[in-house]
């Protein structure tokens, strides 16, 4: 009974002190792959192949995970992917991609 | 970009002569085993590689692991291959110094349409001051600008493009 309490405890402050949240985009027809690959490395530091894959991952399943860190950390990322702009390249293209926190 | 639904059978039956197996629908395409789906998409020529991806759209998270090569050492090297045709297929090529993106992407005509153009500008604030320098001389006689002075010269375009 004890060592599972202390099991338990132990876990619990293990999550406060390193919790682990995801930023996770989602897909629309406004967005070209270029974009999304320009983007990504812009507001999230990935390589240009490892944007690629997420710019391939969105378009087939429509979402995407670009990014995982502190609740924090992912509220930022998530801020500056929503603070994009429209892609330069689409006239019908008039604002960010939408992307979202969550737990893992 | 998606494949239109008349187009399907036609690309399935290309990919069935291809691979040397039926695929009747999508979900027989979609069902291979990663292997073989990178195997056809390694036999299918690079023009053709965007209507394979369009036909996969919406079959499942399971399909993109499948071209990821569901993490078997033994699929990297068609994975590999496979996402650097497309990537070569699908992006513009990094462009050289002399680009201008103000040029190609922000036509001074489209700028009356002022919901638009305030729809350009976090682009147009990302762009080197150089860029905007000529294209602001060019089109609206408005500039130079210092480096770092994106703002300014934004803020001066919209102010010309709205005087009465």
């Amino acid at each position: 009974m004890n060592s599972q309490t202390e099991t338990s405890t132990e876990t619990a402050t293990d999550s406060e002190l390193c919790p682990l949240f995801k930023v996770v985009l989602l897909d629309d027809d406004e967005h070209t792959y270029d974009y999304v690959v320009e983007m990504l490395c812009a507001t999230c530091n990935l390589s240009r192949e490892s944007a690629f894959r997420c710019a391939v991952e969105v378009d087939l399943i429509g979402k995407t995970t670009v990014f995982y860190g502190t609740l924090e950390q992912c509220k930022n990322r998530a801020a500056r992917i929503l603070a994009y702009g429209a892609d330069p390249r689409l006239p019908r293209s008039r604002g960010s991609m939408k992307a979202e926190v969550h737990e893992r | 970009m998606r494949l239109p639904d008349e187009l399907a059978p036609r690309a399935l039956a290309y990919f069935s002569q291809i691979l040397g197996r039926d695929l009747e629908d999508v979900t027989d395409l979609a069902s291979l085993p990663a292997h073989d789906l990178l195997r056809l998409a390694d036999l299918l020529p690079d023009g053709v590689l965007p209507a394979l991806v369009s036909l996969l759209k919406g079959a499942g998270p399971g399909v993109f692991e499948k071209l990821l090569g569901d993490h078997e050492e033994e699929n990297r090297s068609l994975s590999d291959r496979f996402f650097a045709r497309y990537r070569d297929l699908v992006l513009e090529a990094i462009e050289d110094q002399e680009f201008n993106p103000l040029e190609a992407w922000l036509p001074p005509e489209a700028c009356q349409d002022l919901a638009f153009l305030s729809s350009r500008q976090t682009f147009f604030l990302r762009q080197e001051i150089v860029h905007i320098n000529e294209w602001m001389a060019r089109h609206f006689g408005l500039g130079p600008y210092l480096p770092g002075s994106q703002l300014e010269a934004w803020n001066d375009l919209w102010s010309f493009l709205t005087r009465p």
